[in-house]
């Protein structure tokens, strides 16, 4: 009898088990990423959607020691979707300007939730040794004492990380994390991905990547997601992305950021992370994990620098040179910068590269995101939340936030622009894979580059210019070649930000090598009011309309449109060349100057007090 | 998630572990230990599984297909030693005051008393409404305009322009996509869905806005001209939704998932509780 009883217990158990797998199995292949665009209006010319793949939440460890605890994933996707939030340290009432298109919430993979649970006990965290030390690391007020409490622990190797990153733990945490995601999208309205960062610093030297996968919860529990635990090489990160995409039939794509304090590591031309010679293996593997790089974000822009730009008059701007490690003394370790730091040199390596390897590892697109820590993307000069919970008040903006870093050195960018045929997860993706996206330094800047043969100015004027653009050219991020004797043409059309600042002009910013050596060209090639070229080829600065006194500016000054078909003037059709588009608003008050007017201060020290915001294209290839 | 626990190996082994246990105890034998270890190839895909913590059986099968006879002794020989090991513990009480274990019986629980069926669900008419009224602002929808416009920059004779359009596609109902070849390139979109007053004053400022107020949506005719920031527009306004929250009816669909689910946490939550008033609370705090 009682062996009945038992066997009958097992019979329905096996019973229902299997059912539910079958169910599941249909669901989740049904459950594409394909799937959730079937009933969503797409246009061929696609639109423009805004959005932010790098933002952190309280299941980010440095983000929870900072202060952000109450801010979920769940409040990060509200807040983009434009709901009015409570802003935890002063109880004000806060909400972002315009709603965003699409998020993606990237917590740092090492220890990814844990002090959430640490905090509340959780019980199968604190079943682990690890666990019950976070706890005591967590006790009491968050903030700079306990970051750092918690940065000793790690670099004393302390923290557990290995044993929780690989651990069931994780598994639920990670379940859990995704499943914020899913609930939030919303099929041509809004669509929330599924993410995290890569946290590698290598003696201090920056080489964090942000990951994302069009697909769902489904999908990507099937793995855990790569920490820096796992390794700080990024070829060790490209090796498990090969494995785990094909044995999970998943999508993920990796997105450098901060590569300006990399210490020369970000965008090697000799050497991998490992010391090893770059070869084509190398440049292929890489290109084809990194198709987009972050050019632009609350830790400053990482496009060029004026040691390597001099003649470029608007490389100094928003940079940032502070390194994640400390040297023991009362101020921040800086980085001494190198080309392999910015963006604009890797391009140009690029093509040396490919001359003598075969293949170009750094044909990559461009966008901005925020790396808030806040869980709130609002990157507005007049609404900037912060970078953490600390520096959200007019007044705490000019306060140290750490060391000899002040809240103000931070700036408030960027956005990432997508061309898309509808809001869907899918067509989100797909624009990023075939880099048909841009990056602003938060305005949202209209930006459209098409590189073509033969443009006519009539067909630009044409109200259906972007069907001619698609007909007869490629668009952004794409590879151009066959010039047949012509030089080769960008047709580029720039409107405002809709809400913002006028436009002072278009930039095509130019690389090509010559004698193995790389050569950079800036050509300024649309412009707003009636200045002309100075003897030197420079364009004179438009003038400012900003009142320092009020904190306000006008749009007397620049256009709301610019737009031009430009050609090459030194085309050389046997030379591979790289083309990206830099388009300047007029200048506007910096987020610092706000809030030193909201407080009735003069201007602070330490920063400009305007910037002038700008939309970087991804670049087009040039190849004979 | 849930139905992802109900796949996991682990959940399997724990539950059937779990019943092992009860069912020892209350047989009451002298080991407790049941010294039979049948070696299936579905227990070693499952073992497979468990250990890569990935989930996915027709990959897992291929790869047991692949293994070389070694490995596959191996395999089972690690098998055999995880299973011996398991069952002796748990004969030995060693699941007990293990927080992974209580953990993961507890989630399994949940999952047993979510079994909320929503397919047998009638959702009756009041229930709906009332749920509905409650959650108003949930569904609220701020106005939203849906049209198409020409645009005609100050370029030129614009009025004259916009009249000669008027005059041959005016009232033909000329749809949006065979009038974008029409009128100057507009700096931002010529077909706008569903979007705010907000978001269309930055395309167009204010006094569009309050114009397009004074329109009435016409499939057929194309309306204006109305002046924005940028020059004169002729608009084919297809649709205006005032502000408001949406009819029950118009919403039916995502109110009724809405309900369903809070039924289901009702539901579960009743379950809870029920379970934990059936225990004797004594409390020495």
């Amino acid at each position: 009898m009682k062996y009945l009883y038992f066997s009958l217990i097992l019979l329905l158990i096996a019973g229902c088990t299997d059912a539910t797998k079958t169910s599941d199995q249909d669901a989740a292949q049904i459950a594409t990423a394909e799937q959730d665009r079937k009933d969503v209006t797409r246009n061929e010319n696609k639109n423009l959607y805004w959005g932010d793949t790098h933002l952190h939440t309280n299941y980010s460890s440095d983000a929870f020691l900072f202060g952000t605890i109450m801010a979920s994933p769940d409040e990060a996707f509200r807040f983009a979707k434009g709901e009015i939030m409570t802003y935890p340290p002063t109880g004000e009432k806060i909400q972002i300007n315009r709603p965003l298109d699409f998020l993606v919430v990237t917590d740092h993979a090492e220890g990814l939730g844990t002090m959430l649970k640490a905090r509340n006990k959780d019980e199968l965290l604190m079943s682990t040794e690890a666990g019950r030390r976070l706890a005591k690391i967590v006790e009491g007020k968050p903030g700079i004492p306990m970051f750092l409490k918690w940065l000793r622990a790690k670099n004393l190797g302390e923290t557990g990380l290995t044993e929780i990153d690989t651990g069931q733990v994780m598994r639920t945490i990670w379940e859990e994390h995704n499943q914020y995601a899913d609930d939030h999208n919303e099929p041509g309205k809004f669509s929330a991905f599924i993410g995290w960062e890569w946290t590698s610093t290598l003696n201090g030297n920056n080489l964090h990547r942000v990951l994302f996968t069009p697909q769902d919860a489904s999908v990507a529990d099937q793995f855990l997601p790569y920490s820096a635990t796992h390794s700080s090489h990024p070829e060790d990160l490209w090796q498990w992305l090969e494995e785990t995409t094909e044995r999970y039939d998943v999508e993920l794509v990796s997105i450098p950021h901060n590569s300006n304090v990399s210490g020369g590591l970000m965008f090697p031309d000799d050497q991998d992370s490992k010391g090893q010679a770059l070869d084509v293996s190398y440049a292929k593997t890489r290109a084809k994990w990194e198709p987009i790089v972050e050019i632009t974000q609350i830790k400053g822009t990482s496009e060029a620098h004026p040691k390597f730009s001099p003649t470029d008059e608007f490389a100094n701007f928003e940079l940032w040179d502070i390194l994640l490690k400390s040297n023991g003394g009362k101020q921040a370790s800086r980085s001494n910068p190198q080309r392999a730091d910015f963006v604009r040199y890797a391009l140009q390596d690029g093509l040396k590269l490919e001359e003598s390897l075969g293949e170009n590892p750094y044909k990559f697109g461009l966008i901005g995101s925020s790396d808030t820590h806040t869980a709130l993307s609002s990157v507005e000069e007049d609404n900037f939340t912060g970078k953490n919970l600390m520096d959200g008040g007019a007044a705490d903006k000019s306060a140290s936030w750490i060391y000899d870093i002040k809240h103000l050195d931070f700036s408030a960018a960027g956005y990432a622009a997508v061309w898309a045929e509808s809001n869907t997860r899918r067509d989100i993706y797909d624009a990023f894979i075939r880099k048909e996206v841009y990056g602003t330094t938060g305005s949202r800047i209209q930006l459209r580059v098409f590189g073509g043969w033969d443009y006519s100015q009539s067909e630009l004027d044409a109200p259906d210019y972007v069907d001619t653009g698609y007909q007869k050219g490629v668009p952004m991020g794409s590879d151009i070649s066959g010039s047949n004797g012509k030089p080769l043409q960008l047709m580029i059309h720039a409107a405002k930000d809709p809400k913002g600042a006028h436009l002072d002009r278009i930039q095509v910013v130019k690389s090509w090598v010559d004698a193995g050596q790389p050569v950079e060209k800036i050509y300024d090639v649309a412009w707003s009011g009636d200045r002309q070229l100075n003897a030197a080829g420079k364009l004179p600065p438009v003038e400012s309309t900003v009142d320092l006194k009020t904190g306000s500016y006008d749009n007397r000054t620049g256009e709301a449109e610019l737009s031009v078909i430009w050609e090459d003037p030194e085309f050389i059709a046997d030379k591979r060349a790289v083309y990206y588009v830099r388009v300047l608003e007029i200048p506007t008050p910096r987020f610092s100057t706000l809030a030193a007017v909201k407080l009735g201060e003069d201007p602070w020290a330490g920063a400009d007090p305007v910037i002038q915001e700008r939309a970087y294209s991804s670049p087009i290839w040039y190849t004979p | 998630m849930l139905y992802k626990l109900m796949r996991e190996p682990l959940i399997h082994f724990l539950l059937a572990g779990f019943l092992l246990f009860l069912y020892c105890k209350s047989c009451s034998s002298a080991t407790g230990v049941d010294d039979e270890i049948e070696v299936t190839q579905e227990s070693l895909l499952s073992y497979m599984q468990y250990q890569s913590k990935a989930f996915n059986p027709d990959v897992f099968q291929e790869k047991f297909e692949q293994f070389s006879a070694s490995e596959k002794e191996e395999m089972v020989q690690n098998y055999l030693r995880d299973e011996a090991l398991y069952r002796e513990a748990i004969a030995i009480g060693l699941d007990q005051n293990d927080f992974v274990i209580k953990r993961r019986i507890i989630q399994k629980m949940e999952f047993i008393l979510d079994d909320f069926d929503v397919s047998d669900v009638e959702i009756e008419a009041d229930s709906l409404e009332a749920f509905y009224d409650s959650n108003e602002q949930r569904y609220f929808r701020p106005k939203l305009y849906t049209f198409t416009h020409v645009y005609f920059n100050s370029a030129g004779d614009t009025r004259a322009r916009a009249a000669g359009f008027l005059i041959q596609h005016g009232s033909q109902g000329m749809s949006a996509s065979e009038s974008l070849p029409y009128g100057d390139r507009f700096l931002y979109h010529r077909t706008y869905a569903e979007k705010t007053a907000d978001f269309l004053e930055g395309h167009f400022g204010s006094g569009f806005v309050q114009a397009l107020d004074g329109l009435l949506p016409d499939e057929e005719r194309w309306q204006g001209p109305i002046e924005s920031d940028h020059g004169t527009h002729l608009v084919h306004l297809s649709q205006r939704d005032p502000a408001s929250v949406p009819e029950l009816d118009e919403i039916r669909s995502v109110v009724e998932a809405d309900y369903l689910s809070h039924l289901r946490r009702q539901h579960q939550q009743r379950k809870i509780q029920k379970i934990v008033d059936r225990y004797k609370v004594v409390e020495d705090l």
